[in-house]
């Protein structure tokens, strides 16, 4: 990161977003430098550790030196800079939930009553009383995001929502933009671009989460009816509140990517932005057959998620595999060996319609929407290539797209 | 209606000894205290600075009040349960009988189904 260049990103206020007093932005910005510090001031020394110390003594012991990313733990995890370095990313990630959820608890009621009051734009929000959520997402909180993604504490409940749309705005320092939207919003430009004559009547958002990442799709093809679905009912509640307050609309439903309730051949763009690495080893190929079946002839799928390990090195491959074991990521290392264009194949798409790429991150556009977003740092973001264990390894989202 | 403040699934033993663990967790924590505080002192000087207020002499010449004693204790009690937050962490986890073998048959589980 440059030295000159400071991050003071800012995330933009909407009607339903949870307010901060001094002292829980104090709390909550803390994280944001934190988690920056820790990367470009403590994870460049990790490498050194491991090349002068752990590897070493590692080949001292066994003979080789670390073959795979297993290989490589065995040789970290009684390192001390290690150890230092995991525990502080780990304890990040707490006090960030925690400086969340404290301001969340506090203007809770407030907050549900106020989702009333919000003039609709003509979305809409559909939740099954009796949904139930997939073991994937109950069995731990998810990237430690304290009650998961399907918890519920009261009645008309938001707070799910609420937690996750300032967390992530502080989990990805704010390179998310100050709507949280890059992802969608990156994909949405690489649909445009990509293909200028492919206009999407029917899109859906899958695993939408608080609809940050659809809601881009609302804007950049207006004439398009768009979807989120997630397991969910307190962030969906949220999403729909969000979604209204910002003046975007669509449509969210409570259902499970894996097995929904659309009809064959009703969509022509199928995407999901970071929800397939946190699905299972069986929900993930059904999902793929799910986008296939939705899809119209002609129709398009995308996914946007991590790139899998495929030739990266041992090491790098550990630092990334850091949040399975760090993180409450039950499936991202597993997911990362998986092949999803085989996946694709056996979901019925053709084989010459897969392909992997990189739809660039949107965060130049930022530094034109907001004061705080430095276009300095901005444009050495999207320029740099990404170390191992950074916010998005590099400086992109990998898309994976398939066509019916 | 409390919001969750803890997370299911046990958390990774780190150190060889564990009280590193929770001494790492307790010190960031107050690490992140201190900014915190120094973040409202500054602003505290900002603010009364552009009112015209010299805020070092009324600060020294104030007396508190009852109200402010038990106001200022009631913070503490929070505060605390803040920076020892993984001592409560802990206590969810013994109650929910989670165990790091647990954690790896979630992980094998999920993988396969």
């Amino acid at each position: 990161m440059s030295d000159s260049a400071l991050n003071t990103f800012q995330q933009i206020s909407h009607p339903i977003l949870p307010e901060a007093t001094a002292d829980e932005l104090s709390r909550q910005e803390f994280v944001k430098s934190f988690k920056s510090y820790i990367q470009s001031d403590i994870l460049p020394g990790l490498k050194l550790s491991y090349d002068v110390r752990s590897a070493p003594a590692y080949a001292k012991q066994k003979g080789e030196l670390p073959e795979d990313r297993w290989a490589v733990r065995e040789a970290m995890k009684h390192d001390p800079y290690f150890q230092g370095y995991v525990s502080l990313q780990r304890i990040s990630q707490e006090l960030m939930w925690r400086s969340v959820i404290e301001s969340v608890d506090r203007q809770l009621p407030d907050l549900i009553e106020k989702v009333d009051t919000i003039k609709s734009v003509g979305g809409t929000l559909d939740l099954d009383p009796n949904f139930v959520p997939p073991h994937y997402v109950t069995a731990l909180d998810i990237h430690c995001m304290p009650g998961g993604y399907a918890g519920v504490v009261a009645k008309n409940d938001v707070a799910a929502g609420a937690v996750y749309d300032r967390g992530v705005y502080l989990y990805a320092m704010g390179y998310m933009g100050p709507f949280n939207d890059d992802m969608g919003r990156s994909v949405c430009n690489y649909v445009t671009r990509k293909f200028p004559d492919f206009k999407p009547e029917k899109i859906v958002d899958l695993g939408c989460t608080v609809g940050h990442s659809t809601l881009p799709f609302a804007e950049m093809f207006p004439e398009a009816e768009v979807h989120g679905v997630d397991v969910g009912e307190a962030i969906l509640r949220y999403a729909h509140a969000r979604a209204e307050g910002m003046g975007l609309k669509a449509h969210f439903s409570q259902q499970d990517a894996s097995a929904m309730k659309y009809e064959d051949n009703s969509f022509d763009l199928v995407v999901s932005h970071i929800l397939l690495h946190e699905t299972s080893g069986k929900a993930i190929g059904d999902v793929f057959k799910e986008c296939y079946r939705i899809l119209k002839p002609g129709g398009m799928m995308i996914h946007a998620d991590l790139p899998p390990f495929g030739d990266m090195d041992p090491y790098q491959q550990f630092i990334l595999d850091n949040e399975t074991y760090y993180n409450n990521e039950p499936f991202w290392g597993a997911m990362r060996d998986l092949d999803q264009i085989q996946l694709s194949i056996d979901a019925g798409f053709d084989k010459e319609t897969i392909v992997f790429d990189t739809a660039p991150m949107a965060i130049m556009e930022f530094a034109m929407t907001d004061e705080s977003y430095d276009e300095d740092l901005a444009k050495e973001l999207s320029e740099r290539e990404f170390e191992a264990g950074e916010y998005a390894p590099g400086g992109g989202w990998e898309v994976l797209i398939a066509r019916k | 209606m409390a919001v969750t403040k803890t997370v299911r699934g046990k958390r990774p033993k780190i150190y060889d000894n564990q009280g590193l663990d929770h001494l790492m967790a307790m010190t960031t924590a107050l690490v992140q205290e201190v900014a915190v505080l120094r973040d409202r002192l500054d602003l505290a000087e900002r603010v009364s600075e552009s009112k015209g207020f010299v805020l070092q002499d009324e600060i020294e010449a104030f007396k508190l009040d009852q109200e402010a004693l038990e106001a200022r204790e009631l913070w503490r009690t929070k505060y605390l349960g803040r920076i020892y937050a993984i001592f409560e962490q802990e206590a969810a986890e013994l109650a929910a009988k989670d165990t790091s073998k647990k954690y790896q048959e979630t992980l094998d589980h999920i993988a396969k189904s």
